[in-house]
């Protein structure tokens, strides 16, 4: 073989290799490295301890696991179908061509994506506080509520405000993956919907959204996936004493993040346990996002 | 647009999915970076028998996490003991300092060579087997050198002193003058210490209080946290006893307390540390904040800036009790133990550390000899109106109670932030206490 011939075989390895390189170390390591600890009993001062299941039992009969898993499906069910229906209109309102300044309007939607959650959470925190929030006394001014409302402090207000900075921070991304998917479609379709007679809400359902369905899957499954790792906004949220209280007003806002930062990090310093609910955490996601993506694809090409 | 084949899509999902657990597992396996003035290692780092070296025959340089600037600015008067140790402190925000230390511990990092323990999240860290016994040689600390409340405070379950508190935490109550006038009909420290002989002096005068100013002003700011600390101040049991849950005796009395002061207004709503809280101090709406000796320059002063001579202090219906504190350990893995032994002595054992510390921040530490010296501690305060609240502190930490510490003080305090906040929209203590039950067992099973 000629040394030029040799140069263009290495040579596509040699580019891809950085992305496997830190692929490699800050993923699949960290990957297995969780999976080796998740089969330790390794908490503060020892050395790991080979325990093999034991963490992985004990996770199945947590019932704070339990709780964590409710509270992502009631999140799931708060968060994804408000944030597809806001980022679709927000997405199909700048591509009709007759909204001006489209520019300034994609940027300003996605400013909520690039705030730092810290500050989103602290923010959020003060508008929905109590008693000195502005949220409740807008209410009140308003006549809306005559007993101020304790955003934070009681369960399902605060999975409201929870589910609400979420689809704050999240809906200028999810319009981008719109905005794409939406600039992708031939022009032609629409043309001939036009010849055909349609209305433009005719062309949406019938072209714009069947077009979508594949950026609808993917934003549809990382939604899912994101709201099991909800954790820095509500963190930021729920504090008293100058700590978070954990997993909100009775837990309602405890969620898979949550209760791994709680078990490796918080009061407990249990790296093994953490890591195993890392990875039933995993598994139950994958099962999830499995399911999800075959119904979602049934009838086009199964 | 149609996806390829059902494997293409499948990949993808595979590579989102571990994109996700790099997410999970990412804060598991963090390794801490060295602290970027991490000091040369001491070729000597074996521990003489202590005591025989002067002072200036000490040579080295020590590494020091440190939050604020409390201990470090004590380093320019240390250094004129012992010119010859360098400490490098590493600013470590208070946020994430036990994350780092337990990182640091786990992953067997290069620990610094003295840290410091927060009096809340301190039970951990000091159960571990990763600190010096400061009781053991070449130490040998006697614990006759401490003021007496407070060596619970430096022990771990297992009896031994790990670390040394830097500050005596000894608490009362400060008051504004304006607001006590005006509604307490004086403002002066001792008559209104003898107003309030017990809670239900105390609860008594609270309604009336907010009676009097038509629900503007409380005579307390809250429950959470100052409120609970000051009133579970007098209950001495470790909440955990030999390895069971044991917090009947501390926590029942002091929800029964606390749901009756909640219930007559004697407190407002106010969360300590929260914005709206540190804003109650100007806006003349709560009369009475529990107050340890650290409370005065990091709650108080900050707080009100133009409140110069509108403070009081007095002594809690209770007595004295103990909120807070931060201790110095050596880490087992520290590279220069000697060394930073002489640190840790001179803050907190010594009579010049002990008047830097008086100096520079205006609050005791816990050497004996010096704490119960008359006369040593002594500021009238003009903040407070010329009152001498050091000798009033000194006097209340001749009398104060503290708590043992145990592992599970944060778990447990963390459920109690919760309870508390159920409690400040008048959940009734029985009802408080059993959530906290259930709460802490869900946490940690194993101490049923």
């Amino acid at each position: 073989m000629s040394r030029a011939a040799k140069e263009r075989r290495i040579a596509p390895y040699v580019f891809i290799s950085p992305f496997f390189l830190i692929f490699g170390a800050f993923s699949l390591f960290p990957i297995l490295f969780t999976l080796y600890i998740s089969l330790t009993d390794w908490s503060l001062g020892g050395a790991p301890q080979f325990i093999g299941f034991g963490n992985y039992a004990e996770v199945l009969q947590d019932s704070r696991f339990y709780d964590a898993l409710f509270n992502t499906v009631l999140f799931m069910i708060m968060i994804i179908p408000p944030q597809i229906i806001i980022a679709l209109f927000i997405s199909v309102l700048l591509t009709n061509g007759r909204v001006p300044l489209v520019g300034t309007f994609r940027l300003v939607n996605f400013l909520p994506y690039i705030t730092t959650s810290v500050a989103v959470g602290l923010i959020f925190g003060i508008l929905f506080d109590w008693n000195f929030g502005s949220v409740n006394v807008l209410l009140a001014k308003i006549g809306l509520i005559k007993e101020n409302v304790n955003w934070l402090g009681q369960p399902w207000p605060s999975r409201i405000v929870v589910s609400l900075v979420t689809v704050w921070k999240y809906f200028g991304y999810t319009a981008v993956m719109f905005l794409v998917g939406i600039s992708g479609i031939s022009r032609q379709l629409y043309e001939a919907a036009d010849l055909d007679g349609a209305s433009k809400m005719q062309q949406f359902r019938f072209v714009t959204l069947p077009m979508l369905r594949p950026v609808m899957v993917f934003v549809i499954l990382t939604t899912m996936i994101g709201c099991f790792q909800i954790f820095d906004e509500p963190y930021m949220l729920f504090t008293g004493m100058g700590a978070s209280v954990v997993g909100g007003p009775e837990g309602a806002a405890l969620t898979g993040t949550w209760l791994i930062y709680d078990n490796v990090f918080g009061s407990l310093s249990r790296f093994g346990y953490g890591s195993a609910i890392a990875y039933v955490l995993f598994l139950f996601i994958s099962m999830v996002s499995f399911v999800t993506f075959r119904l979602m694809n049934k009838g086009e090409d199964a | 647009m149609k996806v390829q084949s059902s494997a293409v899509k499948f990949f993808a999902l595979i590579l989102s999915l571990s994109i996700m657990l790099a997410g999970c597992g990412g804060g598991n396996s963090t390794t801490n970076n060295p602290p970027a003035s991490d000091p040369p290692a001491n070729p000597d780092t074996t521990v003489s028998e202590g005591g025989e070296k002067a002072p200036a025959d000490y040579k080295g340089e020590i590494t020091f996490w440190a939050w604020g600037d409390y201990e470090s600015k004590l380093i320019p008067e240390f250094n004129k003991d012992y010119p010859n140790i360098k400490v490098n402190v590493v600013v470590v925000p208070n946020a994430d300092y036990g994350k780092k230390l337990q990182t640091t511990i786990a992953s067997k990092g290069d620990m610094p060579d003295v840290v410091l323990l927060e009096a809340s999240g301190r039970g951990q860290f000091m159960q571990m087997d990763a600190f010096e016994n400061l009781e053991k040689p070449p130490y040998n600390v006697n614990r006759a050198d401490i003021v007496d409340f407070a060596i619970p405070l430096n022990e771990n379950e297992r009896g031994e002193i790990v670390t040394l508190q830097e500050d005596a935490t000894m608490a009362g109550i400060a008051y504004k003058r304006n607001l006590a006038k005006e509604y307490l009909g004086t403002d002066d420290p001792d008559e209104i210490e003898k107003m309030f002989s017990s809670w239900d002096d105390f609860i008594a005068k609270g309604q009336e209080v907010y009676e009097k100013s038509g629900g503007k002003v409380t005579l307390m700011d809250g429950i959470l946290e100052g409120g609970y600390k000051m009133v579970s101040g007098e209950y001495t049991e470790p909440f955990v006893k030999d390895g069971k849950l044991n917090i009947e005796s501390t926590f029942l009395p002091t929800y029964k307390t606390l749901e009756k002061m909640v219930k007559s207004n004697t407190v407002g709503k106010y969360e300590t540390w929260s914005s709206p809280w540190n804003a109650s101090f100007a806006n003349n709406t709560a009369i009475m904040y529990a107050c340890p000796t650290w409370f005065v320059p990091f709650g108080i002063k900050p707080n009100d800036k133009n409140g110069t001579g509108n403070y009081g202090l007095i002594r809690a219906p209770i007595g004295g009790y103990s909120w807070g504190g931060t201790g110095m350990s050596i880490p087992k893995d520290a590279k220069n133990k000697e060394l930073a032994w002489q640190f840790v002595k001179w803050v907190t054992l010594s009579e010049s550390g002990a008047t830097a510390f008086k100096n520079l921040n205006n609050t005791a530490t816990l050497y004996k000899p010096v704490f119960e010296k008359e006369g040593f501690y002594t500021d009238k305060d003009p903040y407070f109106g010329g009152q001498d609240i050091m000798a009033k502190f000194t006097a209340l930490g001749k009398e104060a109670k503290v708590r043992p510490i145990t592992k599970y003080d944060r778990l447990i305090n963390d459920s109690n932030t919760l309870v508390l906040k159920m409690m400040m929209q008048g959940t009734s203590a029985e009802e408080a206490y059993d959530t906290l039950v259930k709460d802490v067992l869900k946490k940690a099973p194993e101490l049923k």
